[in-house]
């Protein structure tokens, strides 16, 4: 076996097609984008160089600075409300309550489902006219808190977040179980027997054995906020008046209804930076973390 | 039994390879070509994918040696996918476009195909379409794109509702407002408009704009002449923010798509509807509505002095060939018979107004007559202002009223939103 490890060829050969299909279709497309985002272009004909002028453009679009604030902001409010839900549906669940597998299937189930199919189902919940938030709303006679919510420019944002968060609580919430449950038994025992129990047991034990995990999921959480597209897509498209718009969406639409793919491609490059600096900073958070420790 | 079954069925390959041989027999001194086409004719049920596909049967019997290769995608998809494609410089032979704005990108890089030589050779006969119906296709004063359909928009009237509170049909936008508040009052949406979508928020504010400044005003400006800060202009947006202010349209309309603004009109909880042309035929036979269906244009404005009879409409959806197809000659061709075809049998199935000179001896259904009459009286036509300008400037323009319906920008902010364009 190590003498196959340690020959080159086959190094070679194991890596060759992952590095292929990796450079021929993440890499050169990113190359590529970066190169139309130097151009002023319509995506027809010849482009004209403009430099970094896109760039430029983009940190002095308005529309553009919100999308960017926006989707920190869904970043901010997943990592805070999402993972902590997950990880106490996660504590619930291996504390050996009833129907521990039922519930488990019940709350993975949202991420199962399509983007698409869960934005149809959230339209519905807010739909103003027949949706059931409205409907309960004024069952319960808080007709006052009735609203348009993905038509109102003040509700819209956080009315499309609610079901980016709801559905992938569940994803996150399985790999903090399964975490939880490959704790070594013998070690919560033996925390059982020097009196730790419940929520003592989960802050002192389970936590701490699990913070690989929590900060694998922080960073899926943010990126993956950097990058929102499908729900916005599907419960808003970017609208009302451009409030929802995250710049994935942003992107999109300067590519494919206005005809800027110099821009639009700026905005994917912007996207990418973003991504690897979060992630990359993250890393560096937790560790200088650890180390405090 | 079933040794009889397999030589039946050699017996029966063998007769059908015979004749296939013979056929190509027949036809072996005309070049076997292939022409990729890419349209928008997805839905089965729908009377203008009916119509292309009988045009197209049509065709392919006519023309034994052309191969014709489709590809598919439903509207918006398309265009995502078209222009995807065109970037990457693999351009169908001919392909669904929009006049206008969208096509003028095209034109500019060359892409398609300059159609006035095909017209002096006579491939392509102006003489057999209504006229002017190409004035959207036309880049520098030449033609290049035929047409597909051409619509107008209507106001139409759930006449029941107007009859159960014995309210007219309104012709003036005073009548308006007054049938609007009626209707308010009973719970019932006056007009309804699924504004999510931006585009269905263009027709009212396109007509008012007709009212106000008239066809040829109009025209003139989306087409590059003088600056959006002019006296019809601001009149518009007052206007439609007049609408909006007055609760014609639901205060959910920026949450609602068109689909769904069709259904609430459908269901009775909406009382008009305004739009183009494309579903009366639906409406008026087969739906809830079915009989109950008055189409007249949008009501006048006293005391404007545009053009009170003109519609938003005209015909935008079009053929273009591509300028590098190896077989131009044939690709142009087989445009201009679909597009004669299309326009007759599409309009046979109810689903467009005509645009080649129908020939044909079908009898009118009711409200076809109705939108003949209409269109035989109008002032003149101007399509929907997005479709005219360029994409940038029409986004400007759709995200901008978009803010008037969702009331977040006003009549003046709209104006100065236009004027900072041009």
């Amino acid at each position: 076996m190590n003498k196959i490890l340690g020959n080159k060829t086959a190094i070679t050969l194991f890596i060759a097609p992952s590095l292929i299909l990796f450079g021929g279709i993440i890499f050169y497309s990113i190359v590529m984008s970066f190169r139309y985002s130097l151009l002023d272009w319509n995506g027809f004909g010849e482009g004209v160089f403009a430099g970094f002028g896109n760039y430029i453009k983009m940190f002095q679009d308005k529309v553009f600075l919100r999308s960017a604030a926006n989707s920190l902001l869904l970043g901010v409010i997943t990592l805070f409300t999402q993972l902590p839900l997950a990880l106490l549906l996660a504590l619930i669940l291996t504390s050996g309550v009833k129907g521990e597998g039922f519930f488990r299937t019940v709350f993975f189930i949202p991420m199962t489902l399509s983007s698409v199919v869960i934005g149809q189902l959230w339209l519905k919940i807010y739909n103003p006219n027949y949706g059931i938030l409205n409907s309960v709303l004024g069952a319960l006679g808080l007709t006052s808190l009735q609203r348009n919510w993905l038509g109102d420019v003040n509700t819209a944002l956080l009315s499309a977040f609610v079901p980016i968060i709801w559905q992938n609580v569940g994803y996150h919430m399985l790999l903090f179980y399964t975490s939880i449950k490959s704790i070594s038994q013998e070690v919560v025992e033996a925390a059982k027997l020097d009196g730790a129990t419940g929520l003592t047991s989960a802050f002192y034990i389970k936590i701490p054995l699990i913070k690989p995990m929590i900060r694998t999921c922080a960073i899926f959480v943010i990126i993956g906020s950097m990058k929102a597209f499908d729900m916005i897509y599907v419960l808003t498209n970017g609208g009302p008046v451009h409030m929802t718009e995250v710049p994935s969406s942003l992107m999109f639409s300067s590519i494919f209804n206005l005809n800027k793919y110099g821009y639009g491609s700026a905005i994917s490059i912007f996207i990418v930076a973003e991504c690897i600096l979060m992630a990359v900073a993250l890393q560096k958070l937790f560790r200088v973390k650890d180390s405090a420790i | 039994m079933k040794k009889n079954l397999k030589k039946a069925a050699v017996v029966l390959s063998a007769a059908g390879m015979l004749a296939a041989m013979a056929g190509n027999a027949a036809f072996a001194e005309e070049e076997q070509i292939t022409l990729k086409i890419s349209h928008i004719f997805v839905d089965q049920n729908d009377g203008q994918t009916i119509g292309w596909y009988r045009a197209l049967d049509e065709y392919k019997e006519a023309h034994p040696n052309v191969t014709i290769v489709e590809d598919t995608a439903d509207n918006d998809a398309y265009k995502t996918k078209l222009k995807t494609q065109l970037a990457a410089g693999d351009v169908p032979d001919v392909f669904y476009a929009w006049g206008g704005g969208f096509s003028s990108p095209f034109v500019d890089a060359g892409i398609i195909e300059n159609l006035d030589a095909y017209v002096e050779n006579g491939t392509i006969n102006m003489d057999a379409m209504m006229p002017d119906i190409c004035n959207n296709f036309y880049y520098s004063d030449s033609l290049y794109a035929l047409p597909l359909d051409s619509f107008i928009g209507v106001l139409m009237c759930n006449q029941e509702l107007f009859d159960t509170y014995s309210l007219e049909v309104p012709k003036t936008m005073d009548d308006l407002y007054a049938v609007s508040k009626v209707f308010q009052e009973n719970g019932i949406t006056p007009l309804a408009m699924g504004e999510k979508d931006k585009w269905p928020g263009l027709f009212p504010f396109g007509v008012i704009a007709l009212r106000y400044g008239g066809v040829g005003t109009t025209t003139g400006l989306l087409n590059g002449e003088g600056s959006f800060d002019q006296e019809f202009v601001a009149q518009s947006a007052q206007e439609l923010q007049k609408l909006v202010d007055e609760g014609v349209f639901a205060d959910d309309c920026v949450a609602l798509t068109n689909d769904e603004a069709i259904e609430e009109f459908k269901q009775g909880r909406a009382a008009m509807w305004y739009s183009g042309n494309w579903q009366v035929g639906q409406l008026s036979t087969d739906s809830p509505l079915a009989g109950k269906l008055t189409i007249v244009n949008w009501p006048e404005i006293t005391g404007a002095s545009g053009d009170q009879n003109a519609f938003v409409g005209g015909a935008s959806a079009c053929l273009v060939a591509s300028a590098t197809s190896e077989h131009k000659q044939e690709a142009i061709e087989f445009m201009a018979f679909m597009s004669q075809h299309f326009s007759d049998y599409a309009y046979e199935e109810g689903a467009i107004l005509p645009t080649w000179n129908y020939e044909g001896d079908m009898e009118l259904e009711p409200y076809q007559e109705t939108l003949l009459g209409l269109m035989g009286g109008a002032d003149g036509f101007c399509l929907a202002w997005d479709t005219l300008l360029d994409p940038e400037t029409a986004d400007v323009h759709s995200t901008s009223l978009q803010g008037i319906y969702a009331k977040q920008m006003t009549a003046d902010d709209y104006v100065a939103a236009m004027a900072a364009m041009r």
